[in-house]
Order: structure tokens, then sequence, then C-alpha cells
């Protein structure tokens, strides 16, 4: 086969040759889990219960821009590191460090649709540069339980166990 | 009290060192272009390039590039090292027209090319040897040595007599003017399909690929005397899917919205394929139809960016959709 192009016409004759008639099935390609909302919910919920700070008044706060930044690590874990170098060191710039942070969740439609769904549905509100727990946040806490009895989604939550040393503020959310 | 900081390459200094071939070639000329004004690409075509891929300051100044395949030489940097004084050292004689005869003797020869790219009466002073890997000083004196016996024995149509000879590395290129955001982003790209390519070749492949074998093997069964044929095509979609799934991962690491782009032109490509298959009365026709959709949709949502992969990635979205089971030509009840 020299030219490539010619692999699929090639089959589409050897299918005829051999009289195999080739048919589509009617299912829906499966996108990937990471345009999944049931999975972003999840990680929105590891988020809240491990990174989000409880304050007195028995709410739990998450800066709107960290949440982003640390569910798009916890399903990537490979970038942990390159972040990890990034935030010790963002203090003192220079072009290598610079490129350590991993701008690309600033392009993550998928979750900020899935934080839209939850305020729509009051289990969280935003306030100019938080979230914080709404009415139903029930549904998140049951959510979360579920996860940490079936131990679902292990190197998510570890990703997000790790950032949690991170201290964040929102200079360095603006990639400075 | 002052501490140094452990001086570590660059990012786009590690990204140059990574690049191979045609990929180191575009990026070099892309910089060398964005930091000298007068700088000329010397493109390959009609007739080679004379042993130069790029010109400067009034065409006084010559650049030679090679970015060397470095997987086979991981763990053999001296013969990484000889691959790339013999590639430069072929380059040099081509300047300076010399041909090894019999028991590599030199001889003047005419080049086909160097009369077309180089400004006439003008001579090159000095030549930049670049090359992805140097890391070895043991380059510099028999390139040096090499470029004054091809010079001493040259008619000196095009090279100057007392011309001179400079290698760089990554390292040079890096420090030479500023590493901006454009010049990271590009080479970054470069890079991304770099390591795609790498990554296809290594070949990653779904961990099961129970369906894909099963339809094959069909194939096999129901055309035994066209059982190499089978097996031909049953190869290169493996590996093109290979190349598709590196694609895949990379993307969905380093660029979402390119990754949903990708997953985007897969589901439309099926769906657009269902539509056809439904009212197309040529079963025969399916894949090459479904393959040209593909295509298509890549082209929209990816323009030029994947370059040569733009077919293997279709090739390897086909490949996938027979292995995720909705491209089918078993008989039913099989």
């Amino acid at each position: 086969m020299s030219e490539p192009t010619d692999a699929a016409f090639a089959l589409d004759a050897l299918l005829k040759e051999i009289g195999a008639s080739a048919r589509l099935s009617p299912d829906r390609v499966v996108r990937s889990t990471l345009y999944d909302m049931d999975y972003h919910v999840s990680l929105v919920a590891c988020a809240f219960f491990i990174n989000g700070e409880r304050r007195i008044d028995g709410n739990r706060v998450l800066t709107t821009h960290w949440l982003k930044l640390l569910q798009f690590i916890a399903v990537r874990p490979g970038l942990l590191p390159n972040f990890e170098r990034w935030a010790s060191e963002r203090r003192r710039p220079d072009l290598d460090t610079w490129q350590k942070m991993p701008r690309g969740y600033l392009g993550d439609r998928t979750h900020d649709r899935t934080i839209e769904f939850l305020i729509a549905s009051g289990v969280i509100y935003r306030t100019p540069e938080e979230l914080l727990s709404g009415e139903r946040f029930e549904v998140l806490e049951v959510l979360y339980q579920n996860i940490l009895e079936r131990d679902l989604l292990a190197s998510e939550r570890s990703a997000l166990r790790t950032m949690e040393t991170i201290p964040v503020n929102k200079t360095m959310l603006r990639g400075r | 009290m002052w501490m140094a900081r452990k001086t570590e390459p660059s990012d786009y200094e590690k990204l140059l060192g990574g690049l191979e071939g045609d990929a180191f070639q575009d990026e070099v000329c892309a910089r060398l272009a964005s930091l000298i004004a007068d700088f000329q690409r010397v493109p390959p075509k009609p007739s080679g390039d004379g042993g130069l891929d790029g010109l400067s300051h009034g065409h006084t100044v010559a650049y030679c590039c090679y970015g060397p395949e470095q997987e086979p030489f991981k763990v053999n940097t001296k013969g990484l090292k000889d691959a790339i004084v013999t590639k430069f050292r072929s380059d040099l004689r081509k300047l300076c027209e010399l041909a090894t005869g019999p028991s590599n003797r030199l001889k003047r020869t005419k080049s086909v090319a160097l009369p077309d790219i180089v400004e006439k009466g003008v001579k090159i002073k000095h030549v930049y040897l670049i090359s992805s890997w140097f890391e070895s000083h043991k380059m510099i004196g028999p390139l040096a040595t090499s470029f004054a016996t091809f010079r001493a024995r040259s008619a000196n149509q095009f090279v100057a007599a007392d011309a001179t000879v400079t290698i760089w590395g990554p390292k040079d290129l890096a420090s030479r003017g500023a590493v901006d955001e454009h010049t990271m982003f590009r080479i970054e790209e470069r890079a991304l399909m770099a390591r795609v390519r790498t990554a296809a070749a290594a070949g990653t492949l779904p961990v099961s690929m129970a369906d894909f074998d099963a339809k094959f093997e069909d194939l096999r069964k129901r055309g035994p005397s066209l059982a190499a044929r089978v097996d031909e095509l049953a190869t290169y979609f493996r590996k093109a899917w290979a190349t598709a799934i590196a694609l895949d991962n990379e993307l969905a690491s380093t660029s979402v919205s390119l990754h949903e782009a990708l997953e985007d032109a897969r589901a439309q490509s099926a769906v657009t394929a269902q539509l056809k298959s439904a009212t197309n009365a040529e079963p025969f026709a399916l894949v090459g139809e479904m393959r040209g959709e593909v295509a298509m949709r890549l082209g929209q949502a990816f323009g030029q960016r994947l370059g040569t992969l733009t077919s293997k990635v279709a090739d390897g979205e086909v490949g996938r959709l027979i292995g995720d089971c909705h491209v089918d030509w078993r008989q039913h009840g099989e």
C-alpha cells in the first residue's frame, strides 16, 4: 500500500471481492469521559470536600478558578509535577517555569457548563470570585460519600490531595 | 547570601532538541526568519537544495540543518556524533561543488541547484551548521578540517576561499534573541506533533482489540486466498489507530479545545456516515466514504496543523470505528 489514502478504498474493494457487506451500527459514538457531565459533577464533589474550605457558618467554599484548575489537573495527573514546579518557582519567573503552568485549563468548557448547571440547580452559589455550597449541596455530599464507599476516582482524589498542599491565591490563578 | 540557581536547559532548547528531520529544519528556519531580516529559506525542489537550507546577509551567510533520528542513538552518542559529522561533511562538500570519487578522492563537480539559489557573483563567507544535538566538542575539529580541505580543492565559485564554519546546537539557537510566546507556541505545536508521531511509532493500542481482530479474521475465513491482503490492511489500520490514540491522548492533556474538536469531528463523521449508510445502496463504498468524511472534518477542525498526520489520523479513526463495533461486515449471528 503505497499511499495511505488508498487503505480505505482498498478495504472497500476487498470487502466487495469477498462479498462482505459493510454496515454501520446506529449507536452513537461514545464520547470521552472528559465531556461527561456526571464525571465532572463527581470531580466537583471531590474537590469541594478535599480542597474546599469549611467556614464557621457551615458553608464549603472554593475559589472559582482554583476549582477549574483542580479538576483539570485531577483528570490529567501527568501535569501535576509541572504545576508543582511552576507554583513553587513562580515568584522568580523565567521562561522555563512560565511554561509549566497548564494554561489549557482555561479552555475547559465542559467544566464551565457543569458549574452553570449546578448553580441553576441550587447545588452551589456563585459570588464574584468564589463558589459556595447552596441549599441543595447535599447532592454533592451524598455523591462524595458514594465515591468514598465504592473507592471510585482514586487517581483523581489522590491528585486533589496532593494539590491541597499548594498554597493558592488570586494572583497565581491569573497565571502570575 | 546570593545563591546560583541550577542551570537547566530552557524549554525551547529542550523542545528544539527533540525535533527530528523536516520538523527540526522547519523550526530552525522559522526561528532564524524571526531573528534575521533577510533570512531566506531554501526549498529543496526542483533540483535539491545544494546542501543549503537557508541564506542571509546578502547571501554571504549559509545555514545547513540536521535533526537526526535520535531513538537509535539513545545509548550511543558516538554514533549520533558520527552521523551528524557525516551529514554536515556532505553538505559542506556540496557547497564547495565537490564529489567523492573512487577511494574517496575529491573531484570537482558542477552543482545543479546552487546557481539558481545563490546571487550571481556573491560568495558565502560563513556557514552555520545547526544540529538538534551538539553535546560533543569532537564535532568541531573534524568539520573545520574537512571544510578547509574542501575549500582548498574547490573552484570556490560559491564559497569564499577563506570562508569559516560554526556549529550550533539547540542551546545556541535558544540563546539568540528572545524566546517569546509566539515562538513557544510554534515549537510546542511542532513538538506536540513530534510526540504524537513518537507515541504512534511506539504502537499504543487500545486495551482490547478483540472486535477489530475478529472482523479481520472473518475476512480471512471468507476469502482464504486473499489472506495476505487482509493481513496487510489489518496491520495498516491497527497502526493508524495507534496514531489516532496518540493524538487523542496528547490533546486531552495539552489542549482541551483541540481535543474537543477531534471528538466532534469523530462523532459528526459517524453520524454523517450513518445517514449516508441508510440511504446509500452501495455498501462497498462505505469505508471509503466514511474515511473521506473524517478527513474533511479533521481539515475543518485543525486546518493544516496536523500536516501529513491528517490522513493517518483519518485512517486511524476508521480503524477505531471498526474496532469499536460501529463498522461491521460479519454475517448476523456470528
